[in-house]
């Protein structure tokens, strides 16, 4: 979603158009996932697609963090980003473990409720990225 | 080679990730497709090589592309990164104003309401001069 749009009559659009389609509770909702780069965005899509799920892009992971963690079901982003040692805590808790800014990072901690959250990483085309991701 | 650590490598390379991560985005999907098999491969080399201790000539993928671009590059550094993320927050505040935290309960609270669609403006008409 970019941040130029008002995010009100964006979401309202959108909805009209995928409710518009057949069975799209079932068919179409589940396939869609939402990019946010503003966190102006978040309250507009809880309450008018709420059945959609928000995912963060960017490229930061302290904005990830701060604004967008409790919100959003995923986070796609920057693979520079990601490679920080900050990127590597932020994987970490975000497949295992909570609030990445509230909890210590030790990998050992078994008292961690996975957070869930996916990560998606871009863009990744360099052969040493796949690797790196990959392996 | 206990069965734990082989269980454990095996759900690694299922789940398909050091990094844990659900999506790879690229512009060379083709690359990444190919690679991705000639590295399924490996891992399948791999097992067969920890069962039978072998030692493959061609299980050298990862040490052809090594780890090491992560530390010769200030691209992957944290505080060049943190530098770009502040530049980025700028500029999308500068867009669609400033970054507010948006709680969870907030967001939870919401009841959902039937979007109220602004209507399109009007299609232009030719009129009669």
């Amino acid at each position: 979603m970019k941040p130029h749009n008002d995010p009100e009559r964006l979401f309202a659009l959108l909805h009209q158009i995928i409710s518009a389609q057949e069975d799209w509770q079932t068919t179409l909702a589940p396939r869609i996932i939402l990019g946010l780069w503003h966190p102006r965005f978040i309250l507009a899509a809880a309450k008018i697609t709420p059945y959609l799920r928000r995912s963060h892009i960017g490229a930061s992971i302290s904005v990830a963090r701060d604004y967008f963690w409790d919100s959003c079901q995923a986070f796609s982003m920057k693979f520079a980003a990601l490679a920080t040692a900050e990127g590597a805590r932020f994987r970490w808790v975000a497949a295992r473990g909570s609030n990445p800014g509230l909890v210590s990072y030790t990998p050992d901690r078994k008292d961690a409720q996975a957070a869930g959250k996916d990560i998606l990483v871009w863009t990744v085309n360099k052969p040493e990225q796949m690797i790196e991701v990959w392996i | 080679m206990d069965l734990t650590s082989f269980a454990d490598r095996h759900s690694f390379t299922v789940q398909c990730c050091r990094w844990g991560v659900q999506v790879i985005l690229t512009d060379t999907t083709q690359v990444w497709l190919d690679l991705r098999k000639e590295l399924q491969g490996m891992h399948a080399l791999w097992l067969v090589t920890c069962v039978c201790s072998l030692s493959p000539e061609d299980y050298n993928k990862e040490t052809e592309f090594g780890r090491l671009f992560l530390f010769l590059s200030p691209v992957y550094y944290s505080p060049l990164q943190m530098g770009i993320g502040i530049l980025q927050k700028r500029f999308l505040e500068r867009i669609a104003g400033p970054f507010e935290k948006v709680s969870m309960d907030q967001a939870t609270a919401i009841v959902p309401t039937p979007p109220n669609v602004v209507p399109p403006p009007p299609a232009l008409t030719a009129t009669a001069a």
